[in-house]
């Protein structure tokens, strides 16, 4: 079965009439200039399309990047808190301890190990990480980041934040009294328990003998110095959260006005588009129109003829 | 031009409208196939998302388990061995005993009762809280580290049976041997002891997570890059199919144009 439109008797009917040539031709013009629009149009969307795509990519791995500061951010204040549980509870613990030894029997009780030994390794139990082979690499991408980001800000804001370089420079110093730390100790010593004689034996200011009683003051002074170093590390580990915890706060806020200042250019750039299909229709209108005026009085000067 | 034939130029007019006819369609092909990979890339970037979004869960979580570990560790490290000595000192010098009242020694070994049950309790509610982690579910690629995680907590006890039980019953304190409660002080140690490696095996597996989370990140921006190229690949391909319509429809019009011309002369 056929159908009639199929034989293209409208077109037949147009393209053989005379009298209707010019109508004919004024209107396929009109679609030749539609078509040639048309193309333009697409021209101009997918450039402007592109450009647009970018930034929509750009806008992504922002966000990306956001969503990863956010969920960093959501740990800084728990670990703070646990280190700062610790701190408090080795201040009550060391208290307790001093409480004792200031009656007329503490000598009898407390020892070195009561008021160093196992407050430095409780203290430098949650600090180990900070030793890890990667950590002074976070280190120097620190000491890089920092004034990047803070290039525009007034003079002196980056080296207030770091002191001037002394948390970094802290940290490589500690990283030393770790060394001598872990080579100066047992893995896991302090969980070993002293046997019955061990403990009535372990007094402060026990020994008569001279010489033991100078090796025992020189074993108490190391873990007062280690105790110290504990001490001094997890209230630095403070501060270089602290110190990340603006990094990312600042980065977040960088971040926010990137991304603001994205979609101001993805909503420019989709005007732009419009304005510039709109200023294409009306160039090719004005060309088309010159054309068909010059066409329709050849045509008619070749009718006169 | 006689009726029914075409001119060359006309001719001509029809083989590009033909040829772009031909390209457009093509190229269409081109653009379902590109839309095909883009569906199966999207679907390994959205497997990949929730891929890093679980071990990014898997992180925090074990971090925080990993803290809280520590920090019941820290509580029993600092007074570990004060207790038991001044009992000690009670059993052994007179003179020190007298210092204190005379049921101060029940109350000494009380604390050191308390810390064992306590310590053990910590023990299993900590094995109780790691079967309920997503964590140990894990399908993890390195089969000692999953019998690493599945063996969390699961500790020798140090401490006889009968021990246990009368430490968790209602038995009065004066009623427990002065052995009895140096094996309790020892076995503090030894629990303690496991509490810290179990911390450092967190850790490991800490690590784990957080080495995988980095490839799966990094997984994630090449497809997120593939995707970018796939897209526009395709909205080229559009594009130029577009283009090829459209001049193959100027080339028709053109010949429709060319005929009236031709019939006008």
């Amino acid at each position: 079965m056929r159908f009639n439109f199929t034989r293209l008797s409208l077109f037949k009917f147009f393209i053989l009439n005379k009298k209707l040539a010019k109508k004919t031709l004024l209107i396929i013009n009109f679609a030749i200039f539609l078509s040639i629009f048309s193309a333009t149009s697409a021209g101009i969307s997918l450039y402007i399309e592109k450009k647009i795509s970018d930034h929509e990519f750009d806008l992504l791995e922002l966000q990306r990047t956001q969503n990863e500061i956010h969920g960093y951010r959501t740990l800084f204040p728990v670990f703070h808190k646990s280190i700062e549980v610790t701190l408090r509870l080795d201040r009550l613990v060391n208290r307790f301890n001093l409480l004792i030894e200031s009656t007329n029997f503490g000598d009898n009780i407390t020892s070195g190990r009561e008021l160093y030994f196992y407050r430095f390794h409780a203290l430098l139990a949650y600090t180990y990480d900070l030793f890890d082979e990667d950590f002074p690499e976070i280190i120097e991408y620190t000491k890089e980041i920092i004034p990047e980001l803070y290039a525009l800000h007034e003079e002196g804001y980056a080296e207030a934040m770091t002191r001037n370089g002394e948390i970094f420079e802290e940290y490589y110093i500690f990283q030393k009294k770790y060394r001598d730390f872990k080579n100066n100790t047992k893995e896991l010593e302090q969980f070993e328990s002293l046997t019955k004689n061990e403990l009535l034996n372990d007094k402060m200011k026990r020994a008569e003998n001279e010489q033991i009683l100078a090796s025992e003051l020189e074993v108490l002074e190391k873990h007062e110095e280690y105790y110290d170093f504990a001490w001094s590390l997890n209230n630095w580990s403070q501060d270089f959260m602290q110190l990340w915890e603006n990094i990312y706060n600042d980065m977040m806020h960088q971040n926010k006005s990137d991304m603001r200042d994205l979609g101001k250019k993805i909503t420019e750039l989709s005007a732009y588009e419009s304005q510039l299909i709109f200023l294409a229709f009306l160039l090719q209108l004005i060309i088309f129109i010159i054309i068909q005026f010059f066409e329709i009085s050849s045509v008619i000067r070749r009718e006169k003829k | 031009m006689r009726r029914g034939k075409l001119s060359n130029i006309s001719v001509k007019i029809v083989i590009i409208a033909g040829f772009f006819s031909l390209l457009s369609i093509f190229l269409d092909q081109l653009v379902i196939q590109k839309e095909d990979s883009l569906r199966i890339n999207q679907l390994k970037i959205d497997n990949q998302i929730e891929k890093a979004n679980e071990l990014a869960a898997n992180v925090m979580s074990v971090l925080m388990f990993e803290d809280r570990i520590q920090t019941t560790s820290n509580y029993y490290s600092f007074f570990s061995s004060l207790f038991y000595k001044i009992l000690l000192n009670m059993e052994n010098d007179t003179d020190f005993k007298k210092k204190f009242k005379p049921d101060s020694e029940n109350l000494y070994k009380e604390f050191i009762r308390i810390d064992t049950a306590d310590m053990l309790f910590d023990m299993f509610h900590s094995r109780f809280d790691l079967t309920s982690m997503s964590f140990y579910y894990y399908e993890y690629s390195d089969e000692a580290l999953e019998n690493q995680v599945k063996n969390l907590f699961l500790f020798e006890n140090p401490l006889e049976e009968s021990l246990i039980k009368k430490i968790g019953s209602s038995e009065k304190i004066e009623n427990f041997s002065s052995d009895e409660i140096y094996k309790m002080y020892q076995s503090l140690f030894q629990l303690n002891k496991q509490f810290a490696i179990y911390v450092k095996k967190l850790n490991d597996v800490s690590d784990y997570f957080g080495k995988k989370e980095e490839i799966t990140d990094s997984e994630l921006d090449a497809y997120i890059q593939n995707n970018r190229k796939i897209k526009t690949s395709k909205n080229y391909l559009i594009l130029s199919s577009i283009l090829s319509q459209i001049i193959s429809l100027i080339a028709l019009l053109f010949l429709f144009r060319n005929i009236i011309k031709e019939r006008l002369q």
